[in-house]
């Protein structure tokens, strides 16, 4: 990472705070920005939060529909990049949390979308993607009490929109 | 009564604010000046929806959709400020309707000149109305105007009504030099936005303890600006809510020193970031 730009806020701190909203404009690339390229949770000496609500929106362009890469950083180890928002990572520091909601506002750009039949089916897509943001934020064996709203809308480069089949 | 029919009143209020909400269609607009005619009991409600927001622009989105780029003359302009302000100071209580007043102003700034009448219909908003809310003011996009250019007597008016103890919000949108005495001395919390928009710098500023509530505060742009001629000179800062758009380190470092001003009563932070600076620095 070296002198890449990190947000030096530290949300414990604020004792009131009961609602943090990020929206995240991502630049093209291949696989999502991790999130720790843009924000991250240190182990601050600050007590717990009161945040009740957290909201993400991200906006992301690529040229790879495909949800197996598109979550991962690329990396040798696989890692997934959005970990951090593992509901039982944010209980920890965040007790009151209740409420987590994600929307991704994918757009996918041409030359890469087609498939065999020269069409893509954006349903197929969009469900694959939602499904594996879904597990990114709570697999199936978590017990947690936090309602977690994921939406992923995921819009072609807007020339090609007569080409799709939805 | 209608066709035989007295409707209970929150019947009526639910009809026309189902027609509210469409008031930017030019057809829900007729609609509405229909039932503002038809019967008493419709008059009042369609009335308090078709003044409780006014807008003056040489643009009028209602009748100019994007792709039509319908554009008034500044006669044109003219004549309808001063219909309205006669319409206002002859219609009694009407007035009191309005609630919220945006102001676009065009890249001539005719609207500001003092021959436009604004002036007047901002005296008898500032002078008569009791339920007035929200003010909003917007500069040609990309080409940012300055308050210093706007005729002394349209800038008394505006700094009159922007100083209403009723306003509850107040918004500019490509303005320059925005006087910071009309934030700081205003009588009721606020709820102010910013954006593409600055303070001016004050030369020679004086140094307050007495606590500044904002209600919520959007800065949208220049938030180094913002920090460095806003919170350097107000120490006792009282902010709900804040947002705020990050594009770069400074823009963060900014935000971080505005939330260390008021962390003890921040309820709700909004950021929007850029990464875009991030990923080519990762690169």
């Amino acid at each position: 990472m070296g002198s890449s730009f990190r947000i030096p806020i530290d949300i414990g701190i604020l004792p009131d705070l009961r609602c943090l909203r990020l929206q995240l404009q991502c630049p093209k690339s291949n696989t999502l920005i991790a999130s720790g390229h843009v924000f991250w949770l240190p182990n601050s000496a600050n007590p717990p939060t009161q945040i009740e609500a957290l909201q993400i929106i991200v906006h992301s362009t690529t040229t790879i529909p495909d949800s197996r890469t598109f979550f991962c950083n690329g990396e040798a180890d696989d890692q997934t990049t959005w970990d951090i928002l593992h509901s039982d990572v944010l209980r920890e520091k965040h007790p009151r949390l209740r409420r987590i909601t994600l929307n991704f506002n994918l757009e996918i750009l041409p030359a890469e979308y087609d498939d065999q039949d020269g069409t893509l089916s954006l349903s197929y897509l969009s469900h694959h993607l939602a499904s594996d943001l879904r597990v990114l934020l709570a697999p199936p064996d978590t017990t947690s009490r936090i309602d977690i709203s994921v939406s992923l809308d995921v819009v072609f480069e807007s020339q090609r929109l007569n080409r799709l089949v939805i | 009564m209608l066709l035989g029919l007295d409707l209970p009143p929150e019947i009526v209020e639910l009809f026309i604010d189902g027609l509210s909400i469409h008031l930017g269609e030019i057809d829900s607009l007729r609609t509405l000046l229909s039932c503002a005619l038809v019967s008493r009991s419709f008059s009042f409600p369609a009335r308090r929806k078709l003044f409780s927001s006014i807008h003056f622009s040489m643009n009028p989105p209602i009748l100019s959709p994007p792709e039509s780029r319908f554009t008034r003359s500044r006669d044109s302009l003219f004549q309808r400020i001063g219909s309205f302000s006669n319409l206002i100071d002859a219609g009694g209580a009407l007035v009191l309707l309005i609630r919220e007043l945006h102001i676009n102003v065009d890249r001539g700034c005719f609207i500001l000149e003092q021959q436009s009448g604004l002036h007047k219909v901002l005296d008898a908003v500032s002078h008569r109305s009791k339920n007035f809310e929200t003010f909003s003011m917007s500069g040609p996009f990309s080409r940012p105007f300055s308050w210093n250019s706007i005729p002394t007597g349209t800038m008394e008016s505006l700094t009159e009504t922007i100083l209403l103890p009723s306003l509850r919000h107040l918004a500019f949108v490509d303005v320059e030099g925005i006087p910071i005495s009309m934030v700081i001395n205003h009588p009721c919390p606020l709820s102010l936005s910013l954006i593409r928009s600055r303070f001016a710098l004050h030369p020679r500023p004086s140094e307050s303890s007495s606590l500044l509530c904002l209600k919520s505060l959007w800065v949208d742009r220049y938030m180094r600006d913002f920090v460095d001629r806003f919170c350097r000179y107000r120490r006792n800062l009282h902010v709900e809510h804040l947002k705020a758009a990050i594009f770069d380190r400074q823009d963060a470092k900014a935000v971080w020193k505005f939330i260390q001003e008021t962390k003890d009563c921040l309820a709700s932070l909004d950021m929007y970031v850029r990464a875009l600076l991030c990923m080519l620095r990762h690169h």
